[in-house]
């Protein structure tokens, strides 16, 4: 284990940073530990903020630890402090009271904030990623007419919890059809469907062009000149990584400070995790806006401050909740050359994505609560070992994917 | 505390390596069957967010919560991965030529 005296300093309380942090601790590591988060709260989840907090405002927020459990572990926890500088030179962060902490290794893990709407009057528009966020956007989930802009997970998530509250409810959204970056095709018209059902209009291959703003209503004109009255605009169009820090300190950064597979930056002392960082993954690298992607990470973060070296190896897995049914998504499926499909008795509907090879490259599941989520682990798995797979198995609801695994090639 | 044997199910209705939700009295319960036939159960939610284990991936003496793949040991409760902190509450389970019993405490019924 690496020398004990050398403090680590970690920059952002969210779900990597301060995971890094409780698992160091874990692991018997004793040195001196400094956890530094800009916002005035005790770190928490943030994929409730479109789910429960917005269906039930009044429910407990969903902390990841408490200040108390941080001090009881030796965690130094600046709690409202901003880190605003890193000096290589003399391996020192330096904050917003004008202070300055010295480290002995440093993780970025500064996550990632809501990309602004680009447009005349974009301003306008609410977004959607802390708990500081979530008046605005109740009230606005709220109001008779709403137009959401961006019909990704988030925005959808945010347009199915606008239904419960009985609001109009239209979905504007680039490209030809919802969830483009992370399910396939036959998946993610499924989802629309089931928001359509529920009265929700979208308007796609569409871009929102202006948004001007009348008293206490709002006018939001589209590419194709037609425009929406609404009463309150969401945009949910992605999100930016906070990388000014790693840029300033003259790091490497591409979308994402750019890490290696251990998850150290083109600076040796200096680690990022979450979705700030871009990780080398099927032979080029990525950037993950996905709870369990800052989840693992953080675990493999932690072990490597801790003196291992050990690399991160994963294949993406997200889910979301919109109305009563759960999406899980596992692998790439846009690396699919050919999509099957399975419906099971329970009404859960799968698509498996196979590449030119026939290899499992992804499978994305929908169904009421987590009923998709055993498919989709065994789905996991096969597509960990990069198996073969044949798709009349993977279309037979009969066939549990246990029992694929067991007789599929690598 | 009086013994309250429950009949669950056949040994049948759960395959190896899997899980079964069994709901009873108010309660729900998951109940575990090893890749050595051995029989276990635990309450049935989550104790990270109230989420179906049944609907959870078996591996080895492993239940790998659905929702964010949170670990618990089945034959002990404990709590084996994070998110989840807080152990599960485990039950005696008993086989009787093809059926399966837990054992569920009456007071215990009442609480949960
Ligand atoms: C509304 C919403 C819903 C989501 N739902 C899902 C979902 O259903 N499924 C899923 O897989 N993922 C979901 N996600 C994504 C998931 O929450 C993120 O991937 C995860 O939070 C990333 O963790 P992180 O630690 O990298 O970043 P963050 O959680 O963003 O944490 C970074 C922290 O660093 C702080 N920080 C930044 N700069 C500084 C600085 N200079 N000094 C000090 N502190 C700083 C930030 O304020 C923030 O608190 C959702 C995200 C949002 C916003
Ligand atoms: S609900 Fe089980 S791990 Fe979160």
């Amino acid at each position: 284990m690496l020398n004990s005296a050398e403090p680590i300093v970690i920059i952002g309380a969210g779900e990597s940073g301060t995971r890094t942090a409780l698992t160091i601790r874990q692991l018997g590591w004793d040195g001196p530990l400094t956890l530094i988060g800009e916002e005035n709260t005790a770190p928490y989840e943030r994929p409730p903020l479109s789910k429960q907090r917005l269906s039930s405002p009044d429910s407990p927020v969903a902390t990841i630890t408490t200040a108390s459990e941080l001090h009881d572990r030796r965690i130094d926890f600046l709690q409202g402090r901003r880190a605003v500088g890193i000096d290589r030179t003399s391996q020192v962060v330096s904050l917003d009271n004008d202070s300055t902490l010295p480290y002995g290794q440093l993780l970025i893990a500064t996550g990632s904030r809501a990309r602004p709407l680009p447009i005349a009057g974009g301003d306008h528009a609410i977004t959607l990623r802390q708990i500081t966020d979530i008046e605005r956007v109740l009230e606005a989930v709220r109001t008779p007419r709403l137009c959401v802009i961006g019909a990704g997970l988030i925005g959808l998530e945010i347009a199915a919890q606008a239904w419960v509250h009985g609001t109009d409810v239209i979905v504007v959204e680039a490209a030809d059809e919802v969830l483009s970056r992370v399910a396939p095709p036959a998946m993610a018209s499924l989802i629309r469907h089931r928001h359509e059902r529920s009265g929700v209009s979208f308007v796609l291959g569409t871009q929102a062009h202006r948004i001007g703003r009348h008293n206490d209503q709002y006018i939001v004109t589209l590419s194709n000149g037609t425009a929406i009255e609404c009463d309150r605009v969401i945009a949910a169009i992605g999100s930016i990584p906070n990388c000014e820090l790693a840029t300033d300190a003259g790091l490497l950064v591409a979308n994402g400070i750019v890490v290696d597979d251990q998850l150290r930056s083109s600076d040796p002392l200096i680690l990022s995790a979450g979705d700030c960082c871009s990780f080398p993954a099927a032979g080029s690298h990525v950037r993950l806006e996905a709870w369990r992607n800052a989840h693992d990470q953080a675990n493999v973060a932690a072990q490597n401050l801790a003196g291992s070296h050990i690399s991160y190896v994963t294949v993406p897995w997200f889910w979301s909740d919109q109305y009563d049914f759960s999406v899980q998504v596992v692998g790439t499926p846009s690396a699919g050359a050919t999509d099957v499909e399975r419906h099971t008795h329970d009404s859960a509907t799968f698509v498996f994505s196979l590449d030119v090879d026939g290899v499992l490259v992804a499978a994305s599941g929908l169904g009421t609560g987590s009923s998709a989520a055993k498919t989709i682990r065994a789905a996991q798995m096969l597509i960990e070992d990069r198996c073969i797979v044949d798709p009349a198995a993977l279309a037979d609801p009969t066939v549990s994917l246990r029992a694929i695994r067991k007789t599929a090639t690598t | 505390m009086a013994d309250n044997w429950v009949r669950v199910c056949e040994t049948s209705d759960v395959d190896q390596e899997d899980v079964i939700r069994f709901d009873h009295a108010e309660s729900t319960y998951a109940i575990y069957r090893s890749l050595d036939d051995d029989f276990y159960a635990t309450e049935g939610l989550c104790t990270h967010e109230q989420v179906h284990l049944a609907d959870g991936f078996v591996m080895d003496n492993i239940i790998e919560c659905p929702k964010h793949n949170g670990r618990f040991d089945y034959t002990s409760g404990a709590a084996a991965a994070s998110p989840v902190c807080v152990n599960l509450q485990t039950y005696p389970v008993k086989i009787e030529g093809d059926a399966v019993y837990i054992n569920i405490p009456d007071d215990d019924a009442e609480l949960r």
